[in-house]
């Protein structure tokens, strides 16, 4: 019986010309090989083969805690998602947060423990042999100087960290490169108190964040995030419908793209206007101010807003306006944070926002000192440089390094301090810069492999537990070091013990309703702080301005890869930047007046030296920082940790000095000159055009526009079809639809949908990261990026905002998707019927049948489908994207697209079928809310809606109605599912260019 | 459902654990030298602590979902043979089937009332 040969394997052999005698299975052609199946010896109990076992954990890809569920299928993570029981990210989950599978399956992990050898590589050595050497190691260097640096390590294993170092004489510092220094001191500085309050976004009505990027980094980003987006989203249902959010910074971060105003104060000078503002409040007694406020009288004195005015860059009457509106609001939020607490002066700039929140009432309020953050209680940067001139000075003679990698963040100084230290151990999962100087490498396990606890904030404890059985040699360094010790046990049992102290009644009952939870959730009680004694005395000079020819150099943390430590994970290489919508490489942020001036353009590189080191960046001309300033993102430039990071671009943190400020942190503002250096490169940029134009693809209304508009109103207008086309597109697509027979359009199936409200999309991109994990979305990689062929299904598109001036405000994020057309264009083109329309409303891609002709992509008005040009899944392949064991984290529930084969947004119509399939094994009709798409789940800001379009009941339908809602290029009468609800901002004539 | 236990709940109908099989086979020896002789093969394996490398018989490509639970919920549990023959009278498992789209397309259509034929509803 011969094998008749199939369709897709005919083409094959067509295009495989003059390639001889193949292999038959090799290629394709031929019997398929025998699969052969193999079943387990005994039935784990927790698994069903074909579904998906959830467990909670907690995300250590930043010290926020966000609780997990990760999505366990066969025994592999494939899926994070936020756990809906806790109280920091409420089920939501960003994009660093997502990408923590790309840390647990890299394959650049260590997988076992190494050891140097005498021609300084690392040789390979077995656990106890390992720690066998340290322990002898360890008795050598008691008495002359131990030390044990962590990353944030507010958890049991630091306190078991704390307890080891106490038993051998040594000590833990525990080091954050973001650090908030600065915060602390300020906190001290006015209130006695050097703990970090917890804010509630959710409630404020007027939020000015003074550089605090509280939807990038700051803190505790998704909880920020989410309670923003309840604040800041136009809710016609309330009395103030939004509140209005002011940026004050000298670059538009993520944060501040979401402003409703942007005031670009000169650097140093965010504290200043913060008294200003204050000022106004007493003077005019615009709100009902703390009665030992009257002490401020006179520090406030010298800050009216007509004397600081100019020194800020602003006018005076800005000053006054802005603070009329925040003490009117009757609940404003002032932040500071980011770079504004990143200067020689930024505690006295913390302390002046603080003076504000508690001139206008919202500390004890809005501010909760109680519920305290445990960011707040690592090492400062100055005990850093301490333990680095220690080192210098040979008085570590043993030292060990987890979860934080000081000799990339402190180039230069710590790396040299580390040639210093007698023997070096680090508990490192990658080979990162640290670990790469380290004479002992002992790889902990991932964080989602490994039992743990960790305390984000005062009243809430997250638990870990391992979700998968460990992928490598690995050892949880908590068993190491108990071992090291002389303890018993494992770190499991050590957990367990602290957690028995804490409820030794039905301690079994509470462990598993723990576990269940992912952690213990209460809230801390709110202390009361006043002023303190000095406030009147604190200092509150401005920033120096650097000398001639210098540039002021700020240095930012890029939001994905923050530190450096995401540049090993490409999704997060592969994700544009929120801002620049840059990937894969670093930029320079140039004002374009600075750039004539000097007659750059974008792409030239310039070299930036400070007197610390030199770095050249490839310039990027934006309007969205000042003039007079330059700003570098962090994260790239890594000189080890794996394919993905190694020698690409450069590190900023070479420009930075490695002195502490005065409040102990570490200024990220640097003076250095800039020189051409005649380079130039094509940057890889996802940006099409930096305005909107008046295309139809964002519709943005000012807040009394939008609170003026009432149901069922149109507010807005779309492009007027040609005369040569309006018959094509009216009468045709009426036609058609009146002969179709088929499901939604009869309304006898659901028509799937989505509602996406822009007032609430900050940007993040934490949708695409989630919709690269859900669908098996391959990383194409720089150059393939450049050259336009990235793979993400759902992008999003940043126009800037602009006043009257042609001055960006803020930015409209809009994520672009395909649109599931009703009347779709790429419907009618596909020659073999791949692209086509399902009885449920979708725009349907059978992989099988496609045989990319590209037509349908062509087709695409809004260039939401994406063609495989290369076989991104082929073991070995030259663009592959997922090499062992990164294939492991692929979704089986999704098929992984080859070579030729055209793909786009499904809507997960992998969760819409098993949705389905569920709903009819328990006899029911599918409900609005049990589908969930990827997208909609992981969203900080809850923009994203799906639902059934057709069911009058459900969210979706109601939002699709609103009248802020329309359609993407309405005018071409696609008739797409997705309704758009227009952002609102918070001024009156907002234009966009 | 005891050996392929998932086939009512998941799309995958589960291979059986070695000790789903030792659980009757401890005590059923065979009642045939050739029955006897298969069954020691699982006996030993058991004792190796070695599961047999089965060869797969009924496969569909990668482009294919296959939701077991779905056809059981609509035929019943003991609808298995309406597909895959009977099986329990088979010395050795064979396809009786085509498992072409064709073939699965006209019991969809066979039915009262019909099936979907929807492409996205299998193929995804």
């Amino acid at each position: 019986m011969t094998e008749s040969v199939d369709r897709r394997r005919f083409l094959k052999v067509l295009g495989v010309t003059g390639a001889g005698a193949a292999a038959l299975s090799a290629c394709g052609i031929g019997p398929e090989p025998t699969e052969r199946l193999i079943p387990y010896l005994v039935q784990p109990e927790d698994q069903i083969p074909g579904t998906a076992t959830y467990y909670a954990t907690t995300c250590r890809e930043c010290a926020a805690g966000c609780g997990l569920r990760v999505r366990i299928r066969e025994g592999r993570a494939v899926k994070l998602e936020g756990n809906p029981d806790s109280p920091i990210n409420r089920g939501r989950l960003c994009a660093r947060g997502q990408a923590g599978l790309q840390g647990l399956y890299n394959p650049d992990r260590i997988q076992h423990p190494l050891v140097r050898n005498a021609n300084g590589t690392f040789d390979d050595i077995d656990w106890d042999g390992a720690i066998q050497r340290l322990a002898a190691k360890l008795r050598e260097a008691q008495g002359k100087g131990i030390v044990f640096l962590t990353g944030a390590e507010q958890s049991s294993f630091g306190d078991l960290v704390d307890e080891w170092m106490k038993q051998v004489g040594g000590r833990r510092l525990s080091y954050e490169p973001f650090g908030f220094e600065a915060l602390r001191a300020g906190n001290r500085m006015t209130f006695g108190t050097a703990s970090l309050p917890s804010y509630d976004f959710g409630n404020a009505k007027y939020l000015v964040s003074f550089g605090a990027d509280f939807l990038d980094t700051w803190l505790s980003p998704v909880e920020f995030q989410n309670g923003f987006s309840q604040a800041h989203a136009f809710d016609a249902g309330r009395p103030a419908s939004m509140a209005k959010f002011v940026f004050v910074g000298p670059r538009m971060s993520l944060t501040g793209m979401n402003a409703d105003e942007w005031v670009a104060a000169r650097p140093g000078t965010e504290g200043t206007l913060a008294l200003a503002m204050a000022q106004v409040i007493l003077s005019q007694h615009l709100a009902r101010v703390p009665a030992d406020a009257s002490r401020l009288v006179s520090v406030l004195g010298a800050y009216s807003p007509s004397a600081v005015a100019q020194a800020i860059g602003i006018d005076a009457d800005t000053i006054v306006r802005l603070a009329r509106e925040f003490a009117r609001s009757g609940g404003g939020l002032a932040v500071a944070g980011g770079m504004a607490t990143q200067y020689a002066n930024g505690a006295e700039i913390v302390a002046a926002v603080n003076i504000l929140n508690y001139v206008a009432g919202s500390v004890g309020s809005l501010i909760k000192f109680g519920a305290d953050l445990a960011i707040g209680s690592t090492n400062t940067f100055a005990d850093l440089t301490a333990l680095t001139s220690d080192m210098t000075n040979g008085r570590v003679a043993l030292l060990f390094v987890h979860g934080t990698n000081p000799a990339h963040t402190l180039p230069g100084a710590f790396q040299q301090a580390l040639g210093k230290v007698g023997y070096k151990v680090s508990f490192s999962s990658f080979m990162d810069e640290t670990a790469a100087a380290c004479d002992m490498i002992l790889p902990d396990h991932h964080a989602l492999e490994q039992w743990g606890d960790s305390r984000p904030r005062a009243g809430v404890t997250a638990l870990q537990q391992p979700v998968v059985q460990p992928v490598f040699d690995t050892r949880p360094s908590g068993d190491v070091i108990l071992k090291l010790s002389g303890k018993t046990g494992t770190f499991q049992d050590y957990l367990q013990g602290k957690w028995r102290t804490r409820h030794p009644k039905d301690f079994d009952q509470y462990w598993f309703d723990s576990l269940e939870k992912g952690g213990i959730y209460g809230e801390a009680p709110t202390r009361t702080v006043r002023l303190a004694e000095g406030v009147a005395k604190i200092g509150f000079g401005a920033l120096a301005a650097p000398a001639v020819p210098d540039q002021q150099v700020i240095v930012f943390p890029h939001p994905a890869l923050h530190d450096g430590r995401g540049a090993n994970k490409p999704w997060l290489q592969e994700l544009p930047d929120p801002v620049s919508k840059i990937a894969w490489h670093s930029w320079v942020e140039v004002h374009p007046d600075t750039a004539a001036k000097w007659g750059l353009a974008t792409g030239d590189f310039l070299l930036l030296k400070s007197s610390f080191g030199a770095q050249k960046f490839p310039a990027w001309i934006t309007r969205s920082v000042r003039p007079d300033v330059l700003a570098v993102p962090t994260g790239q430039g890594h000189t080890a940790y794996g394919r993905y990071a190694k020698d690409r671009s450069a590190n900023a943190f070479e420009l930075l000095g490695g002195e502490a400020t005065t409040y102990g942190g570490r200024s990220f503002i640097v003076g250095a000159t800039a020189t051409k250096t005649g380079e130039h490169r094509r940057i890889v940029t996802t940006e099409g055009s930096p305005r909107e134009r008046g295309r139809g693809t964002v519709e943005v209304l000012g807040l009394a526009r939008a609170k003026a508009l009432h149901p069922g109103e149109a507010p807005f207008h779309h492009e007027e079809t040609p005369e040569y086309a309006s018959d094509a597109v009216a009468w045709w697509a009426e036609r058609q639809h009146e002969q179709a027979e088929i499901g939604n359009y009869k309304g006898e199936q659901p028509r799937w949908g989505l509602a996406i409200d822009l007032s609430k999309c900050t940007g993040c991109a934490a949708c695409v990261t989630a919709c690269y994990a859900e669908n098996n979305i391959a990383t194409v990689g720089e150059e393939l990026m450049q050259r336009g062929r990235e793979m993400s299904w759902m992008r999003l598109e940043r126009y800037w905002l602009t006043d009257e001036h042609g001055e960006p405000q803020g930015a409209v994020n809009s994520p672009m998707l395909c649109q599931q057309c009703g009347n779709a264009p790429c419907e009618p083109v596909c020659p073999v019927y791949a692209a086509y329309h399902t009885p449920d409303g979708l725009n349907g891609q059978v992989y099988n049948r496609c045989v990319g002709t590209r037509y349908c992509s062509n087709n695409c008005p809004y260039k939401v489908r994406y063609f495989n040009w290369y076989n991104y899944a082929e073991r070995g392949g030259q663009y592959e994207a997922f090499p062992e064991p990164l294939s492991m984290l692929l979704n089986p529930d999704v098929t992984v697209r080859e070579k030729g084969v055209m793909e786009k947004c499904t809507f997960c119509v992998q969760r819409i079928r098993g949705a389905q399939n569920q709903a009819r094994l328990e006899n029911r009709a599918v409900k609005d809310g049990d589908i969930v798409t990827a997208c909609q789940q992981t969203c900080p800001s809850e923009a994203i809606i799906f639902g059934d379009l057709n069911d009058k009941r459900s969210q979706v339908y109601e939002l699709a109605g609103n009248p802020r809602g329309y359609h993407v290029l309405a005018g071409l009468n696609t008739k797409p599912a997705i309704t758009y609800l227009a952002r609102v901002v918070a001024q009156d004539t907002p234009s966009h260019g | 459902m005891y050996c392929h236990y998932s086939a009512a709940v998941s799309s995958e109908p589960g291979i059986p654990a070695l000790q789903t099989c030792i659980g009757c086979h401890q005590l059923i020896g065979g009642s045939t030298p050739s029955h006897q002789a298969e069954i020691k093969k699982v006996r030993d394996a058991w004792r190796e602590r070695k599961p047999p490398e089965w060869v797969r018989v009924h496969a569909l490509p990668g482009f294919v979902r296959f939701p077991h639970m779905r056809h059981i919920k609509a035929l019943g549990a003991q609808s298995c043979a309406t597909c895959h023959g009977e099986v329990q009278r088979m010395p050795q498992v064979t396809q009786v089937s085509t498992l072409r789209m064709g073939w699965c397309v006209r019991c969809h259509l066979a039915q009262t009332p019909p099936v979907t034929r929807d492409c996205s509803v299998c193929h995804y």
